[in-house]
């Protein structure tokens, strides 16, 4: 054995030594639940875990991914995906550019526009469940929604105002990638266009939207992983009703699993999630990345 | 007993409002922990042991080492919890054989998922003495982690005599005791005295039945009394209460009680016209919906204080609070008054009644001496005096018919005769299936399924057809169950 093979065996053998706590923690935290979870699909699972479960194979697999309730489930989930990922977006880059100017204070409206990054989803939550309540809510009031049953439990809008929660929380993390990436854009190019006289729509759509598509391909893939996932504000504003209006993939599983004591149902669900997250964020990687404009210099 | 035995129902106007019992029902917002992608749930390990088929009948006197100490699971807050914990430190002081340690587990959901849980980890991780929410009564047999309460009561030759026999009877599956019922409520009629009067209504006579209803939200209405004559809170509870009332079963197999459950019955004549009353009330704008979950559970209530519908259904357990609100002065134009719950149709059926709300006292299969404390305890805990205390300090119906002699529970209900409410509509409800209320393993979702309908009558949804929605989702939630049990 040479010398050269010794040391780039040594090397190797560093090399995987230092990435062994990061393996072993993702293989304990991610992997072995992940295979799990997959295992669990293939058994009908007993109402409570001493009992033993009966292995259906891909029975149970076909059954609940076939169901109607499945697809109405997803078919929520994307609605409210595309209720909050471009709004979300769209004012936060809105925001971003009002608030980058050099007047003075805006130091202040800064501050106060990325303040929602640290008000927690539960925080969030019973504020806007507050306001939205038809006896006591302002915004009940404001709408004209006063008595009855209000927006949180009429099946149009349940979805929607939980989106408009969700929306509003994002804002403040939306905002700060937004400004980060605008204030990092080369002036020069922006001065060049300037003097070329290009106007400030034209430097917007031109330059400042290409320059910025990498953050907004970041902001996108994080929102859609992110509006999936979405949980909190649904199970303490309208717990997935009324009657399944607000019912999206993840708190169907959440139902499933810890209602209705059914784990191997639940299993399947989160299969299905994690496959189309996993489909969806490579489509986005693969779609939308040659579009994207990594280049600064 | 008999029908001789059944005690008149009669509404009472709480009009001197003394000190109530401060007692707050627990409805707390649950963590907004979000579950991630893949989180595995621990399966898999069978483990609870077998119990004798005789129970230890002093297995805990004669341990060799005392005191015996156990641990009991509830789901008390606030009032309650401090009632509870009285009662433990007087059990204390009467005998020195068992040590009971309370562990609180906030509320029946997280009850649920706390046992769920600890029954994968095995018999070390589970309590002794479970309180455990009424519906939940098959989930919990199907476990197989518990002894039926019959039968400790058999060989303690235990008297069952005094106890509200519509409260055993809803722990009676298949001829067996399985819990002692504890902590008690029923569905009562709350109502605003004043706006009845405003609207030309006796009100001391408050409606008896749903036509009766719909003819006094009519004229509450009409005279301009209040916006709505009533608030209809979508609790699957008040149907299932309506269908016993008119003494119909709510699933098959004589309410799950000779068999097992395998399909739902409450799609008949009676359902329907109970659905197409619900829908009739809040499309003509006679009643308005209110929320039966999450933070707006207490709106129907409210509307009462703010004058918006002056009548509502919801549990007994709620008039503590009811109380303690109103002694605050915040709603001084309000004159409550409690009332039976209404039977459906224009005449209370005669064979027809309530079942109870609340939770019961299940021995958990563990060791002899642990098994013989834990019904010490439960003995204790449901005997006339500690019921007697047990419902001045909570709000809650005594189980036990000597409590009503207690000089503190006579002397609290009179000063608020609306507690005896729920206690005479329990006491007169005949011992039958249908009256029993329903046992399914998929209780929980044949209450989703109801609620879900409730929810779509009141967005405009025909009553036939959410009626049948309700069943065919509820038929498909119990066939599912049933395949894995």
């Amino acid at each position: 054995m040479s010398a050269k093979t010794l040391r780039r065996l040594r090397e190797g053998a560093l090399g995987y030594l230092l990435v062994l706590p990061a393996l072993g923690a993702f293989g304990l935290f991610v992997f072995y639940p992940l295979v799990k979870t997959a295992y669990l699909g293939f058994f009908l699972a007993p109402p409570t875990p001493n009992l033993p479960s009966h292995y259906v194979g891909f029975h149970q697999y076909g059954q609940v991914l076939g169901s109607s309730e499945f697809v109405s489930d997803l078919g929520r989930t994307a609605f409210f995906v595309l209720l909050t990922v471009p709004t979300g977006i769209v004012v936060g880059l809105l925001l971003a550019n009002l608030a980058h100017t050099k007047v003075p204070g805006i130091r202040a409206f800064r501050t106060i526009y990325s303040s929602t990054v640290a008000t927690s989803t539960a925080v969030a939550s019973v504020a806007f469940l507050t306001l939205l309540n038809p006896q006591i809510g302002v915004l009940s009031y404001l709408f004209g929604k006063a008595g009855g049953n209000g927006v949180l439990a009429n099946p149009h809008w349940a979805l929607p105002a939980v989106a408009m929660v969700t929306v509003w929380q994002n804002i403040g993390f939306t905002f700060i990638l937004m400004s980060a990436a605008l204030q990092s854009l080369p002036q020069e190019v922006l001065e060049a266009a300037k003097v070329d006289g290009a106007s400030g729509s034209v430097r917007f759509r031109q330059i400042v939207l290409p320059l910025l598509s990498p953050i907004l391909f970041f902001a996108a893939v994080i929102g859609v992983i992110g509006g999936f996932q979405s949980f909190g504000q649904i199970d303490l504003l309208t717990q997935g009703g009324p009657n399944h209006a607000s019912l999206v993939l993840i708190y169907d599983i959440y139902q499933q699993a810890f209602q209705f004591n059914n784990p191997g149902y639940a299993a399947v669900l989160s299969i299905a999630l994690f496959g189309i997250l996993l489909v969806l964020t490579f489509v986005q990687f693969f779609f939308f990345q040659r579009r994207v404009s990594y280049a600064s210099d | 007993m008999g029908d001789d035995d059944r005690e008149p129902l009669s509404a009472v106007g709480i009009s001197a409002l003394t000190d109530g019992p401060a007692f707050t029902r627990r409805d707390l917002l649950r963590s907004a922990a979000a579950v991630g992608v893949g989180a595995g749930v621990g399966l898999l390990l069978p483990g609870v042991a077998e119990a004798k088929s005789k129970f230890p009948i002093g297995a805990a006197t004669r341990s060799k080492s005392k005191p015996v100490s156990i641990t009991m699971w509830h789901s008390m807050t606030e009032a309650n919890l401090q009632t509870l914990q009285k009662l433990t430190d007087q059990f204390h002081r009467s005998q020195k054989n068992v040590r009971v340690n309370l562990v609180g587990q906030n509320s029946y959901t997280d009850t649920l998922t706390a046992y769920t849980t600890a029954l994968s980890a095995g018999t070390s991780k589970l309590p002794d003495v479970l309180q455990w929410e009424t519906s939940l009564i098959q989930l919990l047999i199907d476990s197989q982690s518990v002894v039926p309460v019959g039968s400790a009561v058999a060989a303690d030759h235990y008297s069952l005599g005094d106890y509200v026999p519509s409260m055993l009877n809803y722990f009676r599956v298949n001829g067996t005791l399985w819990a002692m019922p504890f902590n008690i409520s029923s569905q009562v009629l709350y109502y605003d005295q004043n706006v009845l009067v405003k609207a030309g209504l006796d009100p001391t006579k408050p409606p008896t039945t749903l036509n009766g209803l719909r003819t006094a939200a009519k004229k509450i209405v009409s005279s301009g009394a209040a916006k709505y004559g009533m608030s209809l809170k979508g609790a699957p509870a008040t149907f299932e209460l309506f269908m016993s009332l008119g003494n119909k079963t709510v699933v098959n197999h004589s309410n799950g009680r000779k068999g097992r459950a395998t399909a739902v019955t409450f799609d008949d004549a009676l359902g329907r016209s109970i659905f197409s009353w619900w829908s009739g009330m809040l499309n003509d704008k006679l009643a308005q919906e209110t929320a039966p979950t999450g933070t707006g559970v207490y709106d129907n209530l409210l509307a009462i204080g703010s004058g918006i519908a002056p009548m509502t259904l919801d549990t007994s357990a709620a008039l503590g609070t009811i109380l303690v609100v109103l002694t605050q002065k915040q709603y001084a134009n309000v004159k409550l008054g409690v009332g039976p719950i209404p039977s459906p149709g224009s005449k209370p059926a005669k064979s027809g009644g309530v079942f109870i709300g609340g939770a019961g006292l299940y021995i958990v299969k563990k060791s002899a001496a642990h098994q013989d404390a834990a019904w010490q305890f439960i003995k204790f805990l449901t005997s006339p005096d500690q019921q007697a205390t047990w419902a001045v300090g909570t709000g809650y119906v005594p189980v036990r018919k000597a409590s009503l002699s207690n000089p503190t529970l006579s002397k609290a209900w009179n000063s608020v005769p609306g507690y005896r409410v729920p206690y005479q509509q329990l006491l007169s409800s005949p011992v039958n299936p249908a009256c029993a209320g329903y046992v399914s393993g998929a209780a929980n979702q044949i209450d989703t399924a109801i609620q879900n309908a409730l929810a779509a009558l009141a967005n405009g949804t025909p009553a036939k057809q959410a009626l049948n929605e309700a069943a065919s989702a509820a038929n498909s939630a119990i066939r599912s169950y049933n395949q894995r049990v």
